[in-house]
């Protein structure tokens, strides 16, 4: 097969390009955890309610410098009473669904999160900026889906 | 121009094709009204029905009855008319593909199957929904067979010769979309079916979302590829030049069958239950792509190039005016290659920042 010199330059180019790109994103990834939100924790999510963190939904203080919060998510909404967080710290969010399928996203940040019945969400994120910011589920759910929205209040 | 019962089957595909675009573009425009509140929607009709209408029939049946449509066409011309058994099955697979549209169209309407095109469980419609679906997916397999069969013959014909870069094309996005298929079949057969008709309590929707996106993905080069025919058959022929290289289209075909099969989680990469190690890694071989894509870019500037050159065009970029803007054949098919570069870099590193 052959290949004019030009292309050769060509696909060279675009390939190291490829794998400069790709090789930051996988060091930033693995050595710095900038992961995307995820986790392999299972829950029964007709026992949703019963089970640790999620019996007692909301902010919980793990040390001076985390936060978790737990949120239940269902068609239509969250159940997480109180979202009050101190920008500056780690907060872990862990959220779960009884139902279907919800996301947990909130807008302004890097907080993107698929909602599975039967597993649990992770992901941390720090807020630089105090204010309140608005959560959506960006995933389809039903009938109301459009309703479903929260807020939280970074302080 | 093809054997006339050859066309009549291709036309069948592309009027399908095109009544399904107007019904389902007709929904993206009730949207617009339905959201900017200057239309009330009837009782039984909500925005979901229309979004899910609007979804399936642009996305799924649109595109795959103007494939066809095309295929048909195509395989027609550059390797002769049909046998009698190659023009019954494709056929026998338009009526079948038909059949489930129909049927899961009317779930829809009947809002039976307010599920959106992706489905995801634990959303439930009715088994009848899933059914019409599965037999979009067997019309589109006996389609596609009888299309191989076409193939086969010819190659039985005319033995050591280098087959029409159509016909490889065709065959090669055929068993794209048939390993695709493999995903969606699984879980619309053993997940889907068995708990929509209730006979199985509970289905598994973290397997039911990898198994979708296993085949939600390759889906959108089963789109892709057919331009990509367009841009190495057709686009070449308008311009009146040879193809840049024969052999590195064949090969971009084929690497579009390679990457095309595990990279389906770069679609659930906020999602729990998959590693961030399976995360990454179909990530890296999602961004393959970007090499037989760049060696499409190459090869079409190169064509446009040769082309504008022979026709008189000096310096660096004369060539670029003398291309044959006011032929639509070229020019749509032109524009539709610009947006789609900066579409594609910019969709792709979008994902990445999250």
């Amino acid at each position: 097969m052959h290949l004019h010199k030009f292309e050769k330059i060509w696909l060279t180019f675009g390939i190291v390009a490829l794998a400069v790109f790709l090789g930051v994103v996988g060091v930033s990834a693995f050595s710095q955890d900038h992961t995307p939100a995820g986790g392999m924790d299972t829950i029964d999510p007709k026992k949703v309610n019963e089970t640790a963190p999620f019996d007692k939904p909301g902010v919980t203080q793990l040390d001076d410098d985390t936060y978790q919060v737990a949120i239940v998510a269902m068609a239509f909404g969250y159940n997480a009473p109180d979202l009050r967080v101190p920008a500056g710290k780690e907060i872990i969010f862990k959220v779960t669904s009884t139902d279907v399928v919800h996301s947990f996203t909130i807008d302004d940040t890097k907080v993107n999160m698929m909602v599975v019945p039967g597993r649990i969400t992770t992901k941390s994120y720090t807020f630089d900026k105090p204010g309140k910011y608005l959560i959506l589920c960006n995933e389809y759910c039903g009938t109301g889906h459009h309703m479903m929205f929260n807020e939280i209040e970074v302080y | 121009m093809i054997a006339a019962q050859d066309r009549k089957i291709a036309l069948w595909n592309i009027g399908v094709a095109y009544t399904a675009f107007l019904i389902g573009t007709l929904c993206g425009l009730l949207q617009v009204f339905i959201r900017n509140d200057a239309l009330q929607l009837p009782a039984w009709l909500d925005y979901y029905q229309i979004l899910t209408a609007h979804g399936v029939l642009l996305a799924l049946i649109f595109t795959t009855f103007f494939i066809f449509g095309f295929f048909i066409t195509g395989m027609s011309k550059s390797l002769g008319t049909f046998g009698p058994k190659v023009r019954l099955f494709s056929w026998i697979g338009f009526w079948v593909t038909l059949l489930g549209t129909v049927m899961a169209t009317v779930m829809i309407v009947s809002g039976e199957a307010s599920v959106l095109y992706t489905f995801y469980a634990p959303l439930k419609g009715s088994g009848w929904f899933y059914v019409g679906l599965a037999l979009v997916i067997v019309g589109t397999w006996i389609s596609s067979f009888a299309l191989v069969g076409h193939y086969v013959v010819w190659r039985r014909n005319h033995k050591g010769e280098l087959s029409p870069l159509f016909a490889f094309m065709t065959i090669t996005t055929i068993i794209l979309w048939i390993i695709a298929c493999l995903g969606v079949v699984a879980t619309v057969l053993f997940q889907y079916i068995p708990w929509a008709f209730g006979w199985t309590d509970t289905i598994n929707v973290e397997l039911s979302r990898s198994l979708f996106w296993y085949f939600g993905h390759p889906l959108v080069y089963f789109w892709l590829l057919p331009a990509y025919m367009a841009w190495y058959v057709i686009v070449p022929k308008i311009l009146g030049v040879k193809v840049f290289s024969d052999s590195l289209a064949r090969l971009s075909f084929v690497l579009f069958i390679l990457f095309s099969i595990p990279v389906g989680f770069h679609h659930q990469l906020t999602e729990p239950g998959i590693s961030n190690f399976w995360k990454f890694l179909q990530v890296v071989l999602t961004f393959m792509v970007i090499i037989p894509s760049l060696m499409t870019a190459f090869s079409m500037f190169a064509n446009f190039e040769i082309s504008g050159r022979k026709k008189g065009g000096t310096g660096l970029f004369g060539w670029f005016t003398k291309l044959p803007w006011k032929d639509v054949r070229f020019t749509s098919i032109f524009i539709a290659m610009a947006f789609f570069i900066p579409g594609g870099a910019a969709e792709s590193s979008m994902q990445v920042s999250n």
